[in-house]
């Protein structure tokens, strides 16, 4: 396990790069699946809101 | 958009498959270069990065193309969610760069040109949302955001060709030149996969931020909805 870690020294630059990586992806689907989720949300309220007005 | 729809479950599949393949293959089996030992293996994380920040831009310039000659409403959308997903990419691709330029060339940074160049694509995305999103009314912002991704096309044969036309530090093309691909097939078989794994994440989370906007513009035009039916009756 610990040359996996340590990668001939260079662990602690090659696990931030994936680490970072992991970090920005992750905050990335996050806050899009976010964004996407309360604009379907609103929309659908606010239809809803509209076809009780029409009716 | 409904194709594009349709097409979010393989793409997922895809993604995660390449990449927990890739990932495995490229930290665990790949060999250390000869060379620069260990720290290749950023490249199966620096590589795809750098690809995705050029070819987002590549999308966001048709796009602005598309919206300054026929005003599509559907390429602002797509130059809207292309642009914070580049914009990540690219500065994925400076940060994992300088993690692996520290131990192989003695600096975080050198004002190289294909880092410069890097750096640049990175503020002309910076550009884009600013300006995209720095007007009261969203859509007044568009055809300003599409000039700017247009102007910087110029920016993205510099990022490519820069270790070419200059004598930098980076290392030459290794994958796209003339010859085919210098990489041992060891390490260029995650390498593959690592950009087969990123091209997919790119486009699943373009098509969610376009439903988002999609939805986003829905909502403004029901909005407005109750104003135009009140004016109709007066009329």
């Amino acid at each position: 396990m610990e040359p996996v870690i340590d990668m001939g020294g260079f662990g602690g630059y090659i696990w931030t790069s994936y680490g970072f990586a992991l970090l920005c992806l992750g905050w990335l689907s996050y806050s899009s699946w976010q964004k996407e989720k309360l604009a379907a949300k609103l929309l659908a309220d606010l239809q809803e809101t509209h076809l009780d007005n029409d009716s | 958009m409904r194709i594009a729809n349709q097409l979010l479950l393989p793409l997922v599949g895809i993604s995660t498959v390449a990449a927990a393949i890739g990932l495995y293959l490229g930290l665990f089996i790949s060999p250390a270069d000869y060379q620069q030992g260990d720290t290749v293996r950023i490249i199966y994380i620096h590589v795809p990065a750098a690809w995705l920040a050029l070819f987002g831009y590549v999308g966001l310039g048709v796009c602005g193309l598309f919206y300054i000659v026929w005003r599509h409403p559907l390429a602002d959308v797509a130059a809207r969610a292309i642009a914070p997903v580049g914009a990540v990419f690219s500065f994925l691709t400076l940060v994992t760069g300088a993690l692996w330029g520290k131990p192989m060339w003695g600096a975080w940074w050198v004002w190289d040109a294909r880092l410069t160049s890097m750096l640049i694509l990175f503020f002309f995305y910076l550009g884009f949302i600013a300006l995209a999103n720095g007007f009261d009314r969203a859509e007044r912002g568009s055809r300003p955001a599409a000039l700017l991704a247009l102007v910087g096309m110029i920016n993205v044969p510099i990022v490519k060709f820069s270790v070419d036309w200059w004598n930098t530090l980076h290392q030459p093309a290794s994958l796209l030149r003339i010859g085919g691909p210098t990489i041992d097939p060891s390490m260029l078989t995650p390498l593959v996969l690592m950009l087969v794994a990123a091209h997919a994440y790119f486009a699943i989370i373009v098509i969610i931020r376009m439903r988002a906007l999609l939805a986003e513009r829905r909502i403004a035009a029901l909005m407005l909805r109750p104003k135009s039916v009140q004016f109709r009756s007066i009329a």
